[in-house]
């Protein structure tokens, strides 16, 4: 359950136009925590570079209210109802925090969009979608029924991403990642990937990697879906893909290999370059497709 | 269900255009089971005909099928539409084929009388030839041991080239068409047709 | 010697391509395909029945490294006695959130009652979340946690045929560490009845 943080000091600028719109200011750490969470409605978060985080809200509902609060480095911002109420309306957050904030974000059927915030992310929601930058620093995201959309700038920062029944779409991230899917598709494009986990139960997989680390690392699995894979053309790997009702496609050259006479199941294990890097893949019921650019 | 001759030996027949299929298909994705139906109904004549062939038994015919578009049907999210949904649902009925007979072993390979029963469509006599005194092709077909036969009926029925045919059971494709020119042999044999200069 | 019909085609090819493509099954297979699939829902069903209780989120984490380590353990002894799939009772109409969930009964006599304790907190938890969600939110995670079940049946049930078979096998564990996950992710989450309110 949600820790209560004792209130410290809150500086308030601005008013308020009408007596559901809420504008609030105040003083942050430049590297501090900010923490949103809202039940319905669109959270707007942008970065900039005052030391100050500011809040505009629409309340809808007359019963709520928004809290904002800071204590140390973090920064709070609720929508609270009142005991015994049952939520009924939605509230649009635009919010601003200093750039290298970290930013933990809850909601449950909101639209969550982020720009410009480059410390660690941590990202959650059931429904909604998710949409947010990468830079140098982490983002753990979870979202249950929407899409998850992040550019990345080819930065330093890991992702980790679920979604059960939204897709991802990842640009430009970073060279190391962790996905899941339930039944969502995935469609990644890194610039340079080093290590990839990658698990989907009823997705397709896309993912389009311009370069590969020496120490390349990719493991993925997938039980419904193809699992479709664009490496540069020259790389140093060792490929081992197996499918139970599949097949394989390799545009590298070796083909696959029956794993039973009589039965389903096929393999494939080859190696390019010096084989310094690993590549696993497995499939269920699903195409492999490993081709290069 | 058309149990009509086929006119070619060579390439499917696209009695239907692949459009139809395609829409089907996307209903089918969504969870639409009379779409699904549908495609049954289109498709399932050509998936027994070579569960049959393959089989040589009904009854085990009629349990690839059901598995095969049961299987279909819980694998559609991974159904891209690269190649045709008829060679899709095929490649799945082959692997039910050739998985029934990795558990049950397969039959002798003459087995005249699961000929017998597996075949209650007339064929069209090939007047040419004594009826009597020698198999009509759909017989000698069944006598076949499964390797050359699958080959067989995989490529001069239902048009597969080599590759594709080596793919779907998981052979070489030398081996395919070495299978393949046995096969044939054997059926003139039994057919009491002249020897020929094969492919 | 060389001998072709009036047509000048080889006889075998004419007695081939003769063969019809199609063959229509003795009996009406659809039904029975119909009664399977209905089992995989690909559209979720538009009502769901919660259940309510407590859980401790620690619960998750710890059960994923037990149920990893039992599985592997027990699947590297190959003694699967029969295949793992539950499949629901056909008295049900659409099951939506099985009552024994995949790898919850998975070995769960022999994981003890540790285990079967703390899974069923997981459980709790997870039902009282789902309850709080918005229906269409609730529909999508019962889908998709039928979904993974359900694939979670189907390699148990083809484990069963294939038991040593370590694609398989790696492919069922992850299907139930997705299962837990999936759970676990949804207990975590915040439904409009646990946001803070005012004392």
């Amino acid at each position: 359950m949600r820790v209560v943080v004792t209130v410290a000091a809150a500086l308030l600028l601005g008013h308020a136009a009408r007596a559901d719109e809420v504008d609030k200011s105040a003083q942050a750490d430049p590297r501090g925590e900010v923490v949103i969470s809202n039940v319905a409605g669109e959270v707007q978060v942008t970065g900039w570079d005052r030391n100050e985080v500011h809040v505009r809200a629409d309340l809808s509902d007359d019963e709520q209210r928004l809290e904002f609060r800071t204590s140390g480095a973090r920064t709070t911002i609720e929508v609270v109802l009142p005991r015994g109420h049952s939520y009924r309306g939605s509230t649009d957050l635009v919010v601003q925090v200093p750039r290298n904030s970290s930013l933990t974000m809850t909601t449950v059927s909101a639209d969550q969009t982020i720009k410009d915030v480059r410390g660690m992310q941590r990202l959650q929601a059931v429904s909604g979608t998710i949409q947010t930058e990468l830079w140098n620093e982490d983002i753990e995201v979870k979202n249950v029924s929407g899409e998850v959309y992040v550019r990345g700038h080819s930065g330093k920062g890991t992702l980790r991403a679920t979604s059960v029944s939204g897709g991802l779409r990842l640009e430009d991230i970073g060279s190391e990642m962790e996905l899941n899917t339930v039944t969502g598709d995935m469609t990644v494009r890194v610039a340079e990937l080093s290590k990839a986990r990658i698990r989907t139960t009823n997705g397709n997989l896309e993912l389009r990697a311009a370069k590969v680390t020496d120490d390349l690392r990719v493991d993925a699995e997938g039980i419904n879906g193809d699992l479709r894979f664009r490496f540069p053309r020259t790389l140093d790997a060792e490929f081992d893909i197996s499918t139970f009702n599949g097949d394989i496609d390799n545009c590298f050259g070796p083909k696959p290999h029956r794993t039973s006479e009589y039965g389903p199941g096929n393999a494939l294990r080859f190696k390019e370059g010096n084989g310094d890097g690993r590549v696993r893949i497995k499939a269920l019921n699903g195409t492999v497709e490993i081709c290069n650019r | 269900m058309t149990t009509g001759a086929a006119t070619h030996s060579s390439a499917l027949t696209g009695e239907r255009s692949p459009l139809s299929d395609t829409a089907l298909v996307a209903a089918a994705r969504k969870g639409d089971m009379k779409a699904f139906e549908r495609l049954y109904r289109l498709h399932s004549g050509k998936v027994m005909g070579l569960c049959l062939r393959m089989t040589r038994r009904r009854d085990v015919a009629e349990d690839c099928v059901q598995q095969t578009f049961i299987r279909a049907w819980r694998s559609l999210a991974a159904f891209e539409g690269r190649s045709a949904f008829g060679t899709w649902l095929h490649r799945i009925a082959v692997n039910e084929v050739l998985t029934h007979e990795r558990n049950h072993g397969t039959r002798a390979e003459s087995d005249g009388e699961a000929v017998e029963d597996a075949h209650a469509a007339p064929l069209e006599s090939q007047r040419e030839f004594d009826a009597g005194a020698v198999m009509d092709v759909e017989r000698a077909l069944a006598t076949l041991p499964p390797g050359s036969r699958h080959v067989v009926v995989l490529q001069t029925v239902y048009g597969y080239s080599h590759e594709e045919v080596a793919e779907m059971l998981g052979i070489a494709v030398g081996t395919c068409k070495a299978q393949l020119h046995r096969g044939r042999r054997l059926l003139r044999e039994r057919m009491g047709l002249p020897e020929m200069n094969d492919e | 010697m060389n001998e072709s019909t009036q047509s000048g085609r080889d006889p075998l090819d004419e007695a081939l391509a003769s063969l019809p493509e199609d063959v229509t099954p003795q009996r009406d297979l659809w039904p029975r395909i119909r009664a399977e699939i209905a089992k995989t829902p690909i559209v979720a069903p538009a009502t769901a029945s919660p259940v309510q209780s407590t859980w401790f989120r620690l619960a998750a984490a710890v059960l994923l490294v037990v149920v990893t380590s039992f599985v592997t353990y027990y699947l590297t002894r190959q003694s699967m006695p029969q295949p793992i799939a539950r499949t629901t009772p056909e008295s049900l109409p659409t099951p939506q959130v099985s009552p024994q969930p995949a790898s919850f009964s998975f070995g769960s006599e022999r994981l003890g009652a540790g285990y079967r304790n703390a899974r069923a907190e997981l459980d709790k938890r997870f039902h009282e979340r789902l309850a709080a969600l918005p229906t269409a939110d609730r529909a999508k995670v019962e889908k998709n946690l039928a979904d993974i079940r359900h694939a979670a049946d189907e390699i148990s049930a083809t484990l069963a045929q294939h038991p040593s078979d370590p694609l398989l096998q790696d492919l069922l564990m992850s299907t139930y560490q997705s299962e837990l996950q999936l759970l676990a992710n949804v207990s975590e989450l915040p439904t409009a009845g646990s946001m803070r309110t005012d004392l």
